[in-house]
């Protein structure tokens, strides 16, 4: 009895036996679209993400202190260690590096935003006009961006200008720290998270620098912003940045007081949360398949003894125990191979009106959907692999007296 | 030995059941026997004389606590299930009271059966199958289901497929238990046909009418072959 024999032997029980073969196989359908479902999906997130970094800047490097919350917030106490922040002298060092388009230094700090007799708490970034909108593409919805000679005058994110109870307009006065600015200009929204540029508040550097006095130690600076030109190649001039600041700052790679951020790093760094989640999500759904594979197994020990006589009889007419076994074998995959297939249908289904329906980005990787198809088919052979031995087993004899 | 002309040659067979706690059944116990090619035989015997396990035993289906048996010469008694089972494929064809057809299998799928089961290449399977329906008078039935036939369909679709093999030896335990007279009687003629055609049918009966129509009675009682 040859493979495609037996499949044709099992296919004829198994169709004899429909609603039960479907019952049977329900768990590992149900296991194996979630699976490629969930895997859809969070690829298809990566694959946002990945444009969402496209849009960030493919050459855009940012630099900023290891801890890079706080670093320009808690200079209260008397004592500010100079470890762990950027200094111009950093700025000058880096500004050397021959692939550099453009380059801006950034003063941040978080600051009370008064308007209206409305406070709230928002992001403040001292930058230099004309410099740092070279290294963002900065769009204007009303107004005007900062220009070079500009000061006391603030551009507001989205976010922000539409953060109070009144939307703020140009022209109208705000507060930050207590101290005037005039909004010259709101910007669009970017909706982009890795440049958070919709609620922060802009305002000139030496503005900034005079505000966070308090704060800073003499030539602190918070960030360094620079793009690299085409052609560049970008992991190395990180290299180069890093190990010039590694010398400045007298730190190794170990002690290392600043974060070197290009596309590739917010990428690792994404990849890894996201395949901790896809990781998670399949062993959620291989308990399912877990329990789709029990399911298997019971109906098969169910089948042999339904069909002991049967198998008596094949037997009689020669049916070897290694015939037997085999028999039962491929029908057992061949429930776990439908389950598979059914499964792999009905994600498909489901991801192709998620797609319509919600706009989501879905990615069907061959990979998955070869692996869970290859996965239920095992699955189906390891469940029936019992259930087959006991079959072989049976005494011909015993089982033909059987009524 | 004159082996040439015998099909099985059983010496002081003895075939004990245990039953648990020490308890024992013997269900054979010493029996000599010889069946020639060509030969029609029943057996004959009241329930529970033995007659199925002696036709199981002949059969290579099952195999003795003691004594000899030989098949075409060959001494099979302490072979292997694998073997057993391969000589049953190619040697034996089994016709039960039971009929014990497949359900799942068109008649003509479990014609063919036996030959699915052969190892290597056996040609011509389907065309044979179909080819031996048509002899035993169910050429028009060969895609219908077992539970879509009548009994003595059934056994006709068993019959057949005892045949598909060539089996030098044809055993059938009370084939027409489960039938009418008149469906019993088609069936015996059948197998008588298949006799006069050259093959050796042994056949278990309760029916001293059906032991009329065959060369030779072996009476069984306690598991014992009494002397004629
Ligand atoms: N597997 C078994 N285990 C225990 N006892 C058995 C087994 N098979 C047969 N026997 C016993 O052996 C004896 C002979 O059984 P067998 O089936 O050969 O009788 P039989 O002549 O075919 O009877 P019947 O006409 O009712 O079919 C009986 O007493 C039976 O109970
Ligand atoms: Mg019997």
């Amino acid at each position: 009895m040859n493979l495609g024999e037996m499949a044709y032997y099992s296919t004829d029980y198994l169709q004899h036996h429909k609603l039960r073969t479907f019952l049977t196989i329900l768990g590992i359908v149900v296991g194996i679209s979630s699976v490629i479902l969930l895997v859809g999906l969070v690829q298809g997130l990566k694959v946002d993400i990945l444009k969402q970094l496209e849009d960030f800047g493919p050459r855009t490097i940012i630099i900023s202190p290891a801890s890079a919350t706080g670093s320009a917030g808690s200079g209260m106490s008397s004592f500010v260690p100079t470890k762990g922040k950027l200094f111009e002298k950093d700025y000058e060092r880096i500004k050397r590096l021959p692939d550099i388009q453009s380059i801006t230094k950034i003063i941040s700090s978080q600051a009370t935003l008064t308007f209206k007799n409305e406070s709230i708490s928002g992001s403040v970034y001292g930058i230099e006009a004309g410099l740092f909108d070279d290294t963002v593409p900065v769009e204007v919805d009303s107004g005007r961006f900062l220009e070079t000679s500009d000061r006391g005058i603030a551009g507001l994110g989205h976010d922000i200008a539409t953060g109070f109870e009144t939307d703020v307009q140009t022209q109208s006065s705000i507060y930050i720290s207590e101290k005037k600015f005039k909004v010259i200009g709101v910007l669009k929204p970017t909706g982009n998270s890795f440049a958070p540029m919709d609620s922060v508040v802009f305002i000139p550097f030496d503005d900034a620098r005079s505000l966070f006095n308090n704060s800073l130690v003499e030539g602190e600076i918070s960030a360094i912003r620079l793009t690299l030109k085409e052609g560049s190649d970008v992991d190395a001039d990180a290299e180069w940045i890093t190990d010039q600041l590694m010398a400045s700052h007298r730190v190794t790679n170990d002690t290392k007081d600043f974060t070197v951020i290009t596309p590739k790093f917010i990428n690792d760094r994404f990849t890894t949360v996201m395949d901790l989640l896809t990781l998670f999500l399949s062993a959620i759904a291989s308990i399912s398949l877990i329990v789709g594979g029990i399911g298997i197994m019971n109906t098969m020990f169910m089948s042999v003894l339904e069909r002991r006589r049967e198998i008596g009889t094949m037997k009689a007419i020669g049916a070897t125990t290694e015939q037997i076994r085999n028999l039962f074998i491929v029908e057992s995959g061949m429930l776990g191979f439908a389950g598979g297939a059914i499964g792999l249908l009905t994600a498909v289904g489901i991801g192709y009106a998620l797609i319509f329906l919600f706009n989501l980005t879905f990615v069907f990787d061959p990979l998955v959907i070869g692996g869970s198809i290859a996965f239920s088919i095992t699955l189906g052979l390891v469940s029936g692999t019992k259930p087959a031995i006991d079959a072989a087993k049976i005494d011909p004899i015993e089982a033909l007296r059987y009524e | 030995m004159s082996a040439g002309n015998e099909i099985i040659r059983l010496d002081k067979i003895r075939k004990i059941y245990p039953m648990g706690k020490g308890v024992t059944v013997e269900a054979l116990r010493g029996v000599d026997l010889v069946i020639k090619n060509g030969e029609f035989v029943s057996i004959l015997g009241p329930s529970g004389s033995g007659k199925s396990t002696l036709l199981h035993m002949i059969g290579i289906l099952d195999s003795p606590t003691s004594g000899t048996r030989y098949v075409d010469g060959i001494e099979t008694s302490r072979m292997s299930e694998d073997e057993q089972a391969r000589i049953r494929g190619l040697k034996i064809g089994f016709i039960f009271q039971t009929f014990n057809l497949i359900p799942s299998l068109t008649a003509l799928e479990n014609v063919e059966l036996p030959l699915m089961l052969c190892r290597g290449s056996c040609p011509g399977r389907r065309g044979k199958a179909a080819a031996l329906l048509k002899q035993v008078g169910l050429g028009e039935r060969l895609n219908h289901h077992p539970n879509e036939l009548s009994g003595g369909q059934r056994q006709r679709v068993a019959i057949a497929r005892a045949l598909v093999n060539e089996p030098e030896l044809i055993l059938a335990d009370e084939p027409t238990g489960n039938l009418d007279s008149k469906t019993g009687h088609e069936i015996l003629t059948l197998l008588k046909t298949l006799h006069d055609q050259g093959r050796t049918v042994v056949i278990i009966t309760h029916d001293q009418y059906i032991t009329k129509m065959t060369d030779r009675v072996i009476r069984i009682k306690d598991g014992m072959i009494e002397k004629v």
